[in-house]
């Protein structure tokens, strides 16, 4: 397939504009961090509150905060960063010049950016932002409950977010079905890209659950009526966690993906076990639409039974996937490099959340430790121990090929260390709280709990991870002010990205190494090492004794 | 590239077997119970996924191993101008028929925007496929 550019506009225009699917992902990886520090600040202000158990804002205040928090992290962060991710390195990795509808992707961008702004312009308002949590559950979210505008812009805001994000899944998984260079297999594709696949599946096929639930409740809002009698609520909740629960694995996949082409690089070894990998996706991917109401355990409106299986299920896709990283790992010639170290972080804290998950899968335990802090320490433990480590690693691997430029190790050796205390100090003590019996969303608690001191940890926590976040913008600007060229291939990668100059030009190659497996790189290498080889001995067999 | 649709196959048939899984269930009565949303939902997702997957073959087959020319366009200010007129409708649902209508006019624009370039590619299409 040949490929004809066309002339572009001027700079400022490019920004706004651009359909190269590398630039519309870097665009939205900027807006999604942007978002990410924001939802971090509220979180200072919401720990501060907790530690000094009063006296810093107001009830209210506190509500909206937990609110736009969560819909911050999950809707404008986490989701849209691993989806950008995918955007920017499933092209290159399948040997594509370009991603499936580039004009779509860039209306992606738009749809985060405009939901996102739409949604944080509910602090503006005269009732503040909205302050019914990130699932908006009916009759909190009601006109009665939750008057103003605020709700009401955090409704259209979320919907034009997820349709966004929809867009993008819909962009990568075509790429990945249908644009593969000649030579790349199904079979060929890098754990990356599989996983990346496996996400999408999940966005295209359950985030549709959310938007038809918002809308609903806007039609509730207004009209009334339409979630109000018989299990009508109940339903709103069927349909949010039909898109809630799969939305976890959504910020799960992307980044174990990427620890998986971290672990495989920095192991100098070929990704083991791939073809169980990809079949563990596939299935884990499938269990987990199945899942969805053990969030609704503690209500009895759901099969308990059925969601209580599915969702133990889960431990055996898991167990393979984690198998197969621990099986690269296993006598690898390793390199403690920053992307690496995070990686392992991801392995070592994701596992941690994992097996938590497995006694909130059980209706009995979860009847005793619904609503309280261990179930916020677990999904923190898998989201930001987990997933957000293995984006940083993500981030330390591929910057380069991103800029040309290598990011500062030892700073970002250091960000590791801070980001790995504060995270543990920060959310380890609320499995404690939580089994104590401190519910979530309270912005006061009574002094003779005792629960302070535990608050006043975790809070020392998040300002050590905040001053990690810190270190990293630093090392982003010091790293692109005083540049390190990188080179094409710095690590010694095995997938197609690394076949191409840093950053990549607009049709991402100018030619494709030949590919006879999910590593093309390594593949090349291993066969420049063996001619090397053989030829030596060649030589030595010629050679006069 | 055929065989691209085995993965939404696939897919869609492993989450119409967790449908089917919801069956032994029903002999439970009461909230604990199967409700007709859990199965719907499932349902409906396995069966979009099939279709999505049978439309995948039949697109595949009729392209054949045929692959043309494609025309990488830098930039598309019109999609910018559709997605912000479309945002400021969407938000008029909420704030007045006023914001709406003014939505609606950017996004009319955006869409004229759209075909214009649409036929430009077109053009650019032909004209590389000119002697």
């Amino acid at each position: 397939m040949s490929t004809l550019t066309v002339p572009a506009r001027a700079a400022p225009l490019r920004a706004l504009a651009s359909t190269d699917h590398k630039r519309v992902a870097i665009g939205a990886g900027a807006v999604a961090f942007a978002f990410f520090v924001a939802g971090g600040v509220l979180s200072l202000i919401m720990r501060s509150q907790l530690a000094a158990d009063g006296g810093v804002i107001s009830q209210d205040s506190y509500n909206q905060l937990f609110t736009m928090h969560g819909s911050t992290m999950v809707y404008l962060f986490v989701v849209p960063v691993g989806l950008a991710i995918g955007l920017y390195f499933v092209p290159l990795q399948v040997g594509a010049a370009e991603v499936a509808g580039p004009r779509v992707a860039l209306a992606g961008l738009w749809l985060l950016v405009f939901g996102g702004l739409s949604m944080w312009a509910g602090f503006l308002t005269s009732g503040g932002a909205a302050a019914a949590s990130w699932w908006g559950f009916d009759p909190l979210s009601d006109s009665l409950h939750s008057p103003g505008s605020g709700m009401e812009l955090w409704i259209f805001g979320v919907v034009m977010a997820t349709a966004g994000q929809m867009l993008w899944a819909g962009c990568v998984l075509v790429t990945a079905l249908r644009r593969r260079a000649p030579q790349m297999t199904l079979l060929r594709m890098p754990v990356f890209t599989w996983s990346m696949l496996a996400t999408c599946l999940l966005v295209v096929f359950a985030f549709p659950a959310l938007i038809v639930a918002l809308a609903l409740l806007w039609a509730q809002r207004h009209f009334g009526g339409v979630l109000g009698g018989g299990l009508g609520a109940v339903d709103y909740q069927q349909l949010f966690w039909f898109y809630g629960h799969p939305v976890v694995y959504v910020m799960f996949f992307p980044f174990i993906g990427m620890v998986g082409e971290i672990v495989a690089t920095f192991s100098g070894r070929r990704f083991f076990g791939h073809h169980a990998f990809i079949l563990a996706l596939l299935a884990f991917a499938g269990l987990s639409m199945t899942v969805w109401a053990h969030h609704m355990f503690t209500m009895g409106q759901a099969t308990n039974k059925y969601f209580a299986l599915t969702s133990t299920a889960l431990v055996v896709p898991a167990g393979i996937e984690y198998l197969d990283l621990l099986g690269t790992l296993w006598r690898g010639r390793l390199r403690f490099s920053a992307a690496f170290l995070f990686a392992l972080g991801f392995i070592v804290q994701f596992l941690v959340g994992g097996l938590t998950g497995i006694i909130l899968a059980s209706p009995p335990l979860d009847y005793g430790l619904n609503m309280s802090y261990f179930v916020v320490a677990h999904f923190h433990y898998t989201i930001f121990a987990g997933s957000a480590f293995g984006l940083f690693g993500g981030i330390y691997y591929w910057f380069p090929k991103l800029t040309g430029a290598l990011l500062r190790e030892r700073l970002g050796k250091l960000q590791f260390l801070l980001m790995a205390i504060g995270t543990n100090l920060t959310f380890f003590p609320m499995f404690v709280l939580g089994a104590e019996g401190m519910t979530r969303r309270i912005a006061l608690y009574p002094t003779s709990t005792g629960w302070q001191p535990l608050n006043v940890l975790a809070t020392f926590g998040a300002l050590v991870i905040a001053l990690s976040v810190l270190l990293f913008l630093i090392n982003v600007w010091v790293s692109l002010r005083s540049r390190e060229p990188a080179g094409d291939d710095p690590w010694q990668g095995q997938t197609l990205e690394w076949a191409t100059s840093s950053p990549p030009p607009r049709h991402n190659f100018d030619a494709l190494p030949p590919i006879r497996s999910f590593a093309p790189l390594l593949d090349a290498r291993e066969a420049a090492q063996e001619a090397t080889a053989r030829a030596r001995g060649d030589v030595a067999e010629g050679a006069p004794a | 590239m055929r065989r691209a649709a085995i993965v939404l196959l696939a897919w869609g048939a492993w989450l119409g077997v967790m449908t089917a899984a919801q069956a032994p269930f029903r002999s439970i009565k009461g909230p604990f119970g199967v409700h007709w949303i859990e199965a719907a939902m499932l349902g409906g997702a396995a069966a979009t996924c099939v279709l999505a997957g049978l439309v995948l073959w039949a697109l595949d087959a009729r392209a054949g191993e045929r692959e043309s020319a494609r025309v990488l366009a830098t930039d598309s200010l019109a999609t910018t101008t559709l997605v912000a007129g479309l945002a400021l409708a969407l938000l008029g649902a909420g704030f007045g028929l006023w914001l709406i209508l003014i939505g609606a006019s950017v996004a009319a624009l955006g869409a004229g925007g759209l075909a214009r370039e649409t036929r430009a590619r077109r053009r650019g299409h032909r004209g590389e496929g000119a002697p």
